[in-house]
């Protein structure tokens, strides 16, 4: 079994806006383990979200190498790569994670029933993140907090091997996000997911095992003393 | 930068939007001012159809010879407003008769005053050109008349009149009088058949009676009722489409208005300016609409043709101003609608959330049982009311009520499914059904308007088939019945009993004859009430197959024995059902009858009762005897020689049934074709508008099938699921929109028409109509979820 | 007296009730222009009677024109216009070989009769409308009666006359007996209407004593009174200056009698015809009176001049005309008022003016 999750060497990626090509990321490289949260942090406007997609096959790379779960992403179709998104990869962004028309505990059944899973132990995960009272009512019924715990509950009830993580606690209060950050790096932990973790907040960033800056379309390790 | 800037800059930043909301609005005008222009033109129509079947009285010498000038001049100093007829055909086949007619008397014809279709009468046309001959007709009789150069033909100026029956020229009688030398004349004194009621005739003339005739007036006044109620239905479509996307665009620009105000624009001028846009929307919408609905009506109605001549030629335009009245109207409606849309966003109050939230399925319920409620008391009232103002007021709670729970059964029926996907199904698929019918629960949410004036349209086109159908098949019907048998013969004046015998000895005799049936006419007394009496033989094969709305067993031979038949007009006004004893007074005689068959009789304001001839007295006030004749195969037969040939049918009268059951066939064919063209139209514009908001409606919901994307859903699968939605919901209106539509229609002619004009229509139901109408409904809702292309916008899960 | 402007407004009543096409207009155009063939009225022609009561088919246009001023026994005041035109359209007499006197349908004249019966603050109207030829309408001279349909004026024994007319809303049936004899206008007949020369015949039963009865709404009235009978033909018309008249026809108390026109144009033309009580009969000049509007009304159709002052110094006169409270249009295209006056001042009596070419 490889542990190496994704394999990434010289990836460009542009848009066009307009006329003009504005490349994003120019030669990214990265690597990423089983097990390994990694925080990607970087100035707005440098490309963390395209990285994300890039890395759940929403977008596709201009060029440049890429290996997910060991499959190179040239041989990915797109039904291959909804394939991995419904059963592997899970992705969590700042908010609006969750369906609206569904309840919190069909959106959990949703998500474990997309991956093809019976059992999902939903109610087990709600009680987990302190969040068992919301099952039954609609996402715009609940707190920011509630709903992004309830979304890491969906992401979890299907049982990825990979999370990608856009801004998780971006649309948070601080109190919140001090108490959902440890829920979230313990489940990260418990499952042994490769995590990578896009991100402003420092607290998040420092839990996780490496520190990367995305910056002029590459990554590199994040030198804490040149950038505060 | 004034506010204008700042309003103007929402639609520079969002130009798909003003241009929705104008092609919405535009579509609204379109629809109504359509169906106005439809209306109109169908009334005109059926107007013409009327004034040729007005019931004309000829004038006749008594002593047998044709009448003449003189004769025209004697009755018109006896003050009776009558009109020549001048008809001269030609021996050469196909050439078109000339009719001449006196322009300054043809107003006592109804036929004369009713115009051509351009504003322009014929008479006004005769009269402008009394200076020189003209022949008035149709582009290719005038053709044929130029091409066959009869003598002297050069000298007339022609003009081509559209609306004029083909193969007839119309001229000023002195030009047919002209002509008279070369052809075979004849003179015809004409009088509308109420003038009697108001004079006598004078000494040594009568009046050929026109048989009971075709006089159409009451069902025509029914249909014309009908439609004009469906044309008030029609607005109500188009003021809810305008209304739901008014609304739901100003509801996106809520954000930058309170921005505004939050800067310290003050509301009243916010209000101002809102004001102002709307009056501009309406403006330009209601301009543009008319103008397109005017073209489409145009296009529809007169065929491509017509259209394109009319795009090469000023004709159209000079012909057919855009009705200002019109115009007018929908200005004030639409601008009246869209401000009742923004009443909300003037009070700059925040509206509920549309979102799916427990509390609005609560509060979906409770509007849900009261609408409910609103149906069932309305019903109730329409089933119980006979004032028509209260049947029309029920049925609009009826409308209203069931219009607003169409979108609520629908998302009731929605639930079901989702609790069902959610219970009983499992599998890769399940969780993804359930999505979908979340998913289109909250459309039903979302477009709940839109899709309640697509339940009314499709209503509308149901109830207006249904009556239109109805109408032209008890027609149908009603004709075959008044014109039984191949020929009509009116003896040309009254036959007592033994001559009438006599009579159908006689004619029984002719060659070609197969059957003869003896009708005699008069009046008796019912309860003290006259009505009229008609007499015949129910053994004569020609009464086979006559309809009844209501029959004991063998009919025809229980008349002879027993019984009488009577029309509803009299069933209803007498209460009279089946096996009910009628006594009746016929002359002198005292008779008492069972009811054995109630017949439909559309065109008689009178009661009526059927009597075997040979209980007949002969001292029957007012008895006239005419005479149905079948024949042995009608073509072979010389049967217009016979006046001439047999000297005991001089002075009498023969008519083709089956030439005159053309006519007036023909006559109404345009009328109800022009009905049917206003369902498409209603259908069209619903969907069309349907599909504008959906457009704006798919968009919203992008971000949910985004994350679907995201969350594994393939980009395919996820568009024919969309499509696969917006069919689904438009299809299931459609099914459940059918009941309405048939609710409308049985309003109409079981309800409205008893109450208006003393007699039902038969509802029939059509089907083969409805799959029509639902393969309607599911392309619509395909056109609408095609339109959206992809629904996947990664842009969407960016944050904001 | 009036003839030209007539013309127009008769055939413009008979086109009425559509916008024509420009070609259409060439009917209209071709009467308006100098007639081709059609005799002209001129100096030096005379009237000659009874044939003078017949039609004149060498003529354009013609009229029989009767005025009344009635008053029921109650007190009730009820004017009556009755006229029967005549417009040829094309000269006569009009020739069809053997069956020349035998009806016919034709397309030479046509005739057009108009009704009136007006009280005060009340004015009602019909019209009727027939081809020549058929016998639908016609004037014969010897005896003398008038028709169209069932409406007719004819003449009995002992030179009585009787009109018959019925509307939708009202009727009359009334004998009438001229008083006083014909008088002819102008020189013998022949009445210039303008200084240029042109004009038409024309000559008038300045006295015709009435009595009968009058159908207002289904309720009967007998009544009489007095009134005027006009009798003119012609077949030239306004000049293109002339914008319409003002006629009076007046009844005085002391038995004289009172014609007198104003046409209204770059040049007003003032003539008329002064009637004694012994039927002898004197032209006017415009140097012999002046006949000058006083008040306005509004009406239907814009302001009208329904206060006159005739000053006739030479006969004694100063004259105060009034017209009836109300309104008296007579309606068409072309419409004329044609109302009953009152006189007051230094003779009292009564009479009717019309006036054409007012208010657009």
């Amino acid at each position: 079994m490889n542990d190496v999750l994704i394999q990434a060497r010289d990836l460009c990626m542009s848009y066009r806006t307009g006329r003009e090509r504005i490349g994003v990321l120019r030669g990214l490289s990265l690597e990423l383990r089983r097990g390994e949260a990694v925080a990607v942090i970087g100035p707005s406007g440098s490309g963390k979200s395209t990285l994300l997609n890039l890395l759940n096959g929403l977008l596709r790379p201009d060029s440049g190498q890429l290996r997910v779960f060991g499959r190179e992403q040239a041989e990915l179709g797109e039904g291959d790569w909804a394939a991995l998104r419904r059963t592997r990869i899970a992705t969590l962004f700042q908010d609006g994670n969750l369906i609206p028309t569904l309840t919190v505990a069909r959106n959990i059944a949703f998500r474990a029933g997309l991956a093809g899973l019976e059992q999902h132990g939903g109610q087990a995960l709600l009680e987990r993140l302190d969040i068992a009272d919301t099952a039954q009512r609609y996402p715009d019924q609940i707190s920011g907090g509630q709903r992004q715990r309830a979304a890491l509950a969906c992401a979890f009830a299907m049982q990825p091997e990979l999370m990608l993580a856009d801004e998780p606690t971006g649309s948070l209060d601080q109190t919140t996000a001090q108490r959902a950050i440890p829920l979230f790096f313990d489940a990260i932990r418990e499952r042994a997911l490769g995590a990578l973790i896009v991100t402003h907040n420092p607290e998040l960033a420092r839990r996780c095992d490496r520190i990367l800056e995305l910056r002029q379309g590459a990554l590199s390790p994040w030198d804490s003393a040149v950038s505060s | 930068m004034g506010l204008g800037s700042v309003f103007l800059s929402h639609y520079r930043r969002h130009p798909g939007q003003l241009a929705g909301l104008l092609l919405i609005l535009i579509c609204a005008a379109m629809l109504w001012s359509g169906v106005r222009s439809l209306t109109g033109r169908a009334e005109h129509a059926v107007e013409q159809s009327r004034a040729a079947l007005e019931p004309r009285l000829s004038v006749v010498r008594v002593d047998g010879r044709p009448v003449d000038v003189a004769d025209f001049a004697r009755l018109r100093r006896a003050g009776l407003c009558v009109s020549p007829r001048l008809q001269v055909s030609f021996p050469l086949a196909d050439t078109p008769d000339v009719v001449g007619i006196d322009p300054f008397t043809a107003g006592c014809l109804r036929q004369y005053s009713v115009g051509t279709g351009v504003g322009i009468s014929v008479v006004d046309e005769l009269l402008a050109g009394l200076d020189r001959p003209t022949l008035l007709g149709a582009a290719a009789d005038l053709a044929r008349w130029q091409q066959l150069s009869l003598p002297g033909s050069g000298d007339y100026r022609l003009d081509a009149v559209e609306g004029l029956p083909s193969g007839l020229l119309l001229s000023d009688i002195s030009v047919a009088a002209g002509l008279a030398s070369v052809g075979r004349a004849t003179l015809e004194i004409l009088l509308p058949a109420a003038e009697l009621d108001r004079l006598p005739l004078p000494e040594g003339y009568k009046a050929r009676i026109e048989d009971y005739g075709v006089e159409p007036d009451p069902l025509v006044e029914a249909f014309l009722f009908n439609l004009n109620a469906l044309g008030a239905l029609a607005l109500l479509v188009a003021a809810l489409l305008v209304r739901s996307v008014y609304r739901f665009a100003l509801e996106q620009r809520r954000r930058t208005l309170e921005i505004l105000v939050r800067l310290g624009v003050r509301p009243a001028r916010l209000r101002l300016a809102l004001v102002a846009e709307v009056l501009l929307l309406a403006l330009a919408g209601a301009s543009l609409g008319v103008l397109f609905g005017e073209w489409l009506a145009a296009a529809m109605a007169d065929g491509f043709r017509g259209t394109l001549s009319g795009l090469f030629g000023m004709d159209t335009l000079a012909q057919r101003p855009p009705a200002a009245a019109t115009w007018l109207g929908v200005l004030l409606i639409l601008a009246l609608v869209v401000g009742w849309a923004c009443v909300d966003l003037l009070l700059l109050r925040r509206s509920a959330q549309p979102a799916a939230t427990q509390m609005g399925e609560r509060r979906w319920r409770a509007a849900l049982i009261a609408m409910l409620f609103l149906m069932l008391a309305s019903l109730a009232v329409l089933l119980a009311a006979e004032k028509l103002w209260l049947i029309f007021l029920a049925t609009a709670g009826c409308l209203v009520g069931a219009g607003l729970l169409l979108p609520a059964l629908l998302n009731l029926l929605l639930a079901r499914a989702e609790r069902r996907c959610r219970d009983q199904l499992s599998g890769s698929g399940a969780p993804l059904l359930e999505w979908s019918c979340a998913e289109m629960r909250a459309l039903c949410r979302l477009q709940q308007l839109p899709l309640t004036a697509l339940a009314f349209a499709i209503a509308a086109v149901i109830g207006v088939q249904a009556m239109v159908a109805g109408f032209e098949a008890t027609f149908a019907r009603w004709l075959d019945q008044r014109l039984r048998g191949d020929l009509y013969l009116d003896p040309g004046r009254p036959l007592v009993e033994s001559a009438a015998d006599e009579w159908g000895g006689r004619l029984q005799a002719l060659p070609g004859v197969t059957a003869v049936l003896p009708m005699v006419r008069g009046r008796g007394l019912l309860g003290g009430l006259p009505v009229d009496v008609m007499a015949l033989d129910p053994a004569s094969p020609l009464v086979r197959g006559w309809p009844f709305l209501a029959a004991a067993p063998d009919p025809w031979p229980a008349l002879a024995a027993r019984g009488v038949l009577i029309n509803e007009q009299l069933a209803r006004r007498q209460s009279l059902a089946l096996g009910d004893q009628v006594r009746f007074r016929l002359g002198t005689e005292p008779q008492a009858r069972e009811v054995i068959g109630i017949y439909a009789d559309y065109g008689r304001p009178e009661g009526e009762l059927i009597v075997p001839v040979a209980t007949l007295p002969d001292a029957l006030p007012g008895r006239y005897t005419t005479f149905v004749l079948g024949l042995n195969g009608a073509g072979g037969i010389d049967w217009q020689d016979w006046p001439e040939q047999y000297p005991w049918l001089a002075g009498s009268r023969l008519r083709d049934q089956a030439g005159l059951k053309r006519a007036a066939n023909a006559a109404f064919a345009r009328t109800f074709q022009m009905t049917r063209l206003l369902n498409g139209l209603t259908l069209a514009l619903a969907g069309t508008a349907l599909a504008l908001m959906g457009l704006v409606i798919f968009r919203i919901r992008q971000r949910s099938y985004t994350l679907l994307h995201v969350y594994g859903v393939p980009r395919r699968r996820l568009r024919r699921r969309l499509i696969a939605h917006s069919m689904l919901i438009t299809g299931l209106l459609g099914l459940l929109a059918t009941p309405l539509g048939i609710f409308l229609g049985w309003v109409l002619v079981a309800r409205v028409n008893p109450a208006a004009f003393g007699w039902a229509l038969p509802l029939q139901l059509y089907p083969g109509f409805w799959l029509q109408v639902w393969l309607a409904c599911l392309l619509i809702g395909g056109f609408v979820g095609a339109l959206m292309r992809d629904p996947v916008r990664l842009e969407t899960l960016k944050n904001e | 007296m009036n003839s030209a402007g007539r013309l127009l407004l008769l055939l413009v009543l008979l086109l009425s009730g559509c916008e024509q096409p420009a070609d259409r207009e060439a009917s209209l155009t071709a009467l308006r222009e100098s007639p081709e063939g059609f005799t002209q009225a001129a100096p030096g022609m005379t009237v000659s009677l009874p044939e003078g009561m017949g039609a004149h088919r060498d003529f354009r246009l013609e009229w029989w024109y009767l005025t009344a001023n009635l008053r029921s026994s109650d007190g009730e005041r009820f004017g009556v216009q009755w006229t029967l035109f005549r417009i040829g359209l094309r000269p006569g007499p009009y020739q069809y070989g053997a069956q020349d006197k035998e009806p016919g349908w034709r397309r030479d004249e046509i005739w057009l009769a108009h009704a009136a019966l007006s009280r005060p603050g009340d004015h009602r109207f019909a019209a009727r409308s027939a081809r020549g030829g058929t016998g639908q309408a016609g004037v014969t001279a010897q005896p003398f009666t008038a028709w169209i349909d069932h409406w007719q004026l004819d003449s009995h024994e002992e030179g009585r006359w009787s009109l018959a007319v019925e509307g939708d809303d009202f009727a009359y049936r009334l004998q009438l007996q001229p008083r006083l004899p014909a008088v002819l206008h102008g020189e013998r007949g022949f009445s210039a209407k303008s200084a240029s020369g042109g004009g038409s015949m024309y000559f008038s039963y300045p006295l015709l004593a009435i009595d009968g009865e009058v159908t207002v709404d289904g309720r009967r009235f007998e009544v009489s009174g007095q009134g005027w009978f006009d009798r003119e033909w012609s077949s030239q018309y306004l000049q293109p200056d002339q914008e319409g008249w003002d006629w009076l026809a007046l009844h005085l108390d002391d038995g004289r009698h009172l014609m007198l026109f104003r046409i209204r144009g770059a040049e007003p033309y003032f003539t008329g015809t002064l009637v004694a009580a012994d039927g002898s009969a004197r032209s006017l000049g415009a140097d012999d009176f002046s006949l000058q509007p006083r008040e306005y009304r509004d009406s239907r159709f814009g302001k009208v001049p329904v206060v006159w002052q005739l000053q006739l110094p030479a006969a004694g006169l100063d004259l105060d005309i009034r017209s009836w409270p109300g309104d008296y249009w007579n309606p068409g295209r072309l419409r004329y008022w044609e109302g009953p006056v009152g006189v007051s001042g230094s003779h009292a009596g009564e009479g009717y003016l019309e006036m054409t070419g007012y208010g657009g």
